[in-house]
């Protein structure tokens, strides 16, 4: 897992002055104009006429791509423009090629060493990173929204020189977390570090996440990961969560959150549903005033322009036999069904076209969608009905409404599939065991090597390497064996790469005074045995490539 | 160690990095100390750097031996002799350690640590860094010098950079002289243009492959064919050797005595 999300870090000039010689501001990919946003954007998943004709089955899986359809709205330029800047902004005056930054880092690990609080380490320039919040219905698309254009943003980017400076260092341009469901602060920095483990290979889950740690002192070390690793941008998604915790728990959190954004400079993204309103009015409000890029409610879409665009989109996805034309009726009654909550607009499309083509009928006909939305969104009209209604108060109700779950409705639909169907996908599992059975002898191999827990990808790539070197016809030990040695010496050389303990334990500690008791014990002189352990160097052994060496080596004999 | 001429002060020291030390790299990197930091005992190479382009400068005699393998080394793209530590980090690591950070005598300064070496590798995998810290090998038994030794250690582990020592023992003696001998030649020379020098180039070459005698007689009797300057033809000669156009055995001593086949390959 570890390093796939990764990229090496290169530098762009910058337009904009400000972000100038800021290796984190340098790396990131440019700022885009509003054409290349809604490109990119954008997804229309792949539709091939020709898949109408496929066996129902097959285009039960084919409905599913209309969960990726995505069609870009004016709120959603307004999402990239705001993450853009905060992600930038945040960076400013976090430049790691500033001594405040170093210093400031220091501090922080120095305060936690004796169990303080971080200090409000004030550099000259003020820290103006910005949150700001994003609030709707559930099922709006915010999350979704969010996501396109993180996808912008490579997670991991790793520097290794920067203007002929080493500068190792791996950046983190966002993170994205979700609220705990207790809305506790322990549970906020336990997904945290695992999620700092799972994109860096790290271990701090186990070091820094057990439950006997304090809150505080957790949130301290989360604050000095953070700045670390350079996160660019804190996603909190789910924050209406916070409602629900007890004992002033929410008050902790916004106001770590405002820390997070006033000391060290990391903007914070907090996504939520109309519930969490409440919980934003509070105190929090008061802090956060003044600061800020402002608060995006995004509410159910008005029946306009965007919304036609929106329906037109996705109207062409149809993998029902018979194709129907969209007329402005069918689009009113998605509106009305919907209210325009996007989510339930994609979902009561899909199901029709499921009902159509399990039934037989194979065609989208107004009858069939208002069948499935009186069966499949019963749960959610009540709902429905309030925002009809418009009363804020009948709204308010149900700002957090449990999701369709879409699963659940395709079987109640795939249920009613020929029974003939199944008796062929029987038959064919049937015939696939039996050829599993004769196990080639690359099957048998990799299995092997798989309860060794070696990765599989690996194995993949060293059975295949071996066979490329030995042909066809090696034998099943020799196989084993070499495939065994190349994975093994990869996994060395990945342990060297991802030993951050050794980093760590580097700080404090006497290596070097260590083996001088050493030597002296051994009555050997400190050059000896720093000539065995490699720290005297050998200067006329050292860089050479090999062929080259060789080729010095061989002059020498002759 | 030699006297500073004046005391390190934080004001000096913030002088230091306006003149620009211990930053740029190739031909416009600026050594953090320079010999002009010393009264007397400083070293500098005559010569332009093959790799930088520039005079560098060497507190002892053991650096500048050392610069010179490094010159002869291929991967090697830049050297950067006398490089700052971030101040900051090394007063870090030195207190965690529980070592006292190395001060300025008069001052009590905290002074600037340095790196003998960095240097700038390229080979298959793109560049590295490395850096290296020459040091007499007995004074590697003195505990004050290894905890030095262990912020700097401990300082580039931090920043992935393989860091080592370099004694005198370990010093090629050989390579070291014949590279210290062939150093100013590599650049091409003053009042010849570099057509002539092309010319002259392709004449030693048939000269050394025609005439089988001592390297001595031959570079003798090109300055006479050529009515060259003495010396010239000899300059000629080791200026192939150093542009790697002769190959030569870089272990053994050239001697100009020595018969051209004994040392040409």
């Amino acid at each position: 897992m570890y390093g796939k999300e990764m990229v090496d870090a290169i530098y762009s000039e910058q337009i904009v002055q400000d972000y100038e010689f800021n290796p984190l501001i340098e790396a990131l990919p440019p700022i885009f104009t509003e054409d290349e946003v809604i490109e990119q954007l954008s997804v229309f998943p792949s539709f091939d006429e020709k898949e109408r004709a496929l066996n129902s089955n097959y285009r039960f899986h084919c409905v599913q791509r209309l969960f990726q359809y995505f069609q870009p709205f004016e709120t959603h330029l307004d999402l990239e423009q705001r993450i853009s800047r905060a992600i930038r902004q945040g960076y400013l005056h976090r430049n790691p090629m500033q001594r405040e930054e170093v210093m400031r880092v220091h501090e922080s690990y120095q305060a936690i060493k004796a169990g303080n609080f971080l200090k409000n380490y004030q550099t000259e320039a003020k820290r103006t990173a910005a949150g700001f919040t994003i609030i709707g219905l559930s099922g709006i698309g915010k999350s979704t929204a969010i996501e396109r254009v993180l996808s912008f943003y490579p997670q991991l980017i790793k520097h290794r020189e920067y203007k002929g400076k080493p500068f190792i260092f791996t950046q983190i341009s966002w993170l994205k977390l979700e609220c705990p469901f207790d809305g506790s602060l322990k549970g906020l920095c336990i997904s945290f570090f695992s999620e700092l483990d799972r994109l860096l290979g790290s271990n701090y889950l186990n070091k820094f996440g057990a439950s006997r740690n304090t809150t505080d002192l957790m949130l301290q070390r989360m604050a000095h990961l953070a700045s670390l690793h350079g996160v660019g941008l804190l996603i909190i998604d789910e924050i209406q969560h916070l409602s629900l915790s007890k004992s002033g728990g929410s008050d902790k959190m916004l106001n770590f959150f405002v820390t997070l954004v006033n000391t060290i400079g990391i903007p914070v993204l907090m996504v939520g549903t109309n519930k969490a309103i409440s919980i934003l009015q509070s105190e929090f409000r008061q802090a956060r005033r003044g600061s800020g890029q402002g608060d995006m409610v995004w509410s159910q879409m008005p029946k306009d322009m965007s919304w036609e665009l929106f329906v037109e989109g996705m109207w062409e996805y149809q993998w029902t036999a018979n194709y129907t034309p969209l007329t402005e009726e069918l689009s009113d009654f998605i509106y009305e069904e919907s209210q325009g909550i996007i989510d339930i607009a994609i979902k009561l499309f899909m199901l029709s076209q499921v009902s159509a083509i399990s039934t037989g009928t194979e065609k989208i006909s107004k009858k069939i969608m208002k069948k499935v939305a009186n069966d499949s969104l019963r749960l959610v009209k009540p709902m429905l009905d309030a925002l009809k209604s418009g009363i804020p108060s009948e709204i308010a109700k149900y700002e957090d409404i449990r999701p369709i779950d879409i699963d659940e409705e395709m079987e109640r639909y795939k249920a009613s599939v020929d029974l003939q169907e199944k008796i062929r996908i029987q038959k064919k599992l049937q015939q696939q065991k039996r050829e599993k059975a004769e196990q080639s002898l690359l099957e048998d191999v990799t299995l092997q090597l798989l309860s060794m827990d070696f990765d599989s990808k690996e194995i993949e790539r060293a059975v295949k390497s071996v066979l490329n070197k030995f042909g066809e016809d090696v034998e099943k030990p020799t196989l084993l064996k070499e495939a065994v040695k190349l994975l093994i010496d990869k996994d060395e050389i990945k342990t060297e790469n991802t030993n951050k303990k050794k980093k760590v334990s580097q700080i404090s500690g006497n290596y070097l005074g260590g083996l001088m008791k050493e030597a002296r014990q051994k009555k050997l002189s400190v050059h000896e045995l720093f000539l065995q352990k490699n720290i005297v160097k050998q200067p006329s052994e050292e860089f050479w490539e090999e062929g080259e060496h060789a080729a010095l080596v061989s002059n020498a004999i002759s | 160690m030699a006297k500073r001429r004046t005391e390190l002060t934080e004001k000096k020291i913030a002088e230091m990095e306006k003149e620009g030390r211990g930053q740029g790299t190739g031909e416009n990197y600026k050594p953090w100390i320079t010999i002009q930091d010393f009264p007397s005992s400083g070293l500098v190479t005559r010569s332009k750097g093959w790799k930088t382009k520039r005079i560098h400068h060497f507190l002892s005699k053991l650096e500048r031996d050392y610069f010179y393998v490094l010159e002869w080394n291929r991967n090697v793209v830049d050297i950067r002799e006398q490089y700052p530590l971030t101040r900051e980090d090394t007063l870090f690591i030195a207190e965690n350690k529980g070592f006292k950070h190395p001060t300025d005598p008069k001052s009590q300064n905290p002074i600037v640590m340095t790196t003998d070496f960095l240097i700038t590798l390229s080979n298959s995998n793109g560049f590295t860094h490395v850096a290296r810290t020459i040091k007499p090998s007995k004074e590697l038994e003195n505990e004050r010098t290894i905890e030095k030794f262990e912020i700097e250690r401990s300082y580039w582990a931090d920043r992935g950079v393989d860091w080592g020592i370099i004694t005198e023992k370990e010093m090629p003696k050989n390579m070291i002289e014949n590279v210290e001998w062939l150093h100013s030649s590599y650049f091409e020379m003053e009042d010849l243009p570099s057509s002539t020098l092309q010319t002259y180039i392709q004449q030693m070459k048939t000269f050394i492959q025609k005439y089988n005698t001592s390297i001595i007689e031959i570079v003798t009797e090109f300055d006479n064919k050529f009515q060259l300057d003495n010396g010239m033809g000899l300059e000629i000669l080791k200026h192939l050797i150093a542009r790697r156009e002769l190959q030569v055995d870089i272990n053994q001593k050239i001697h100009t005595h020595l018969w051209c086949e004994d040392v040409f390959n």
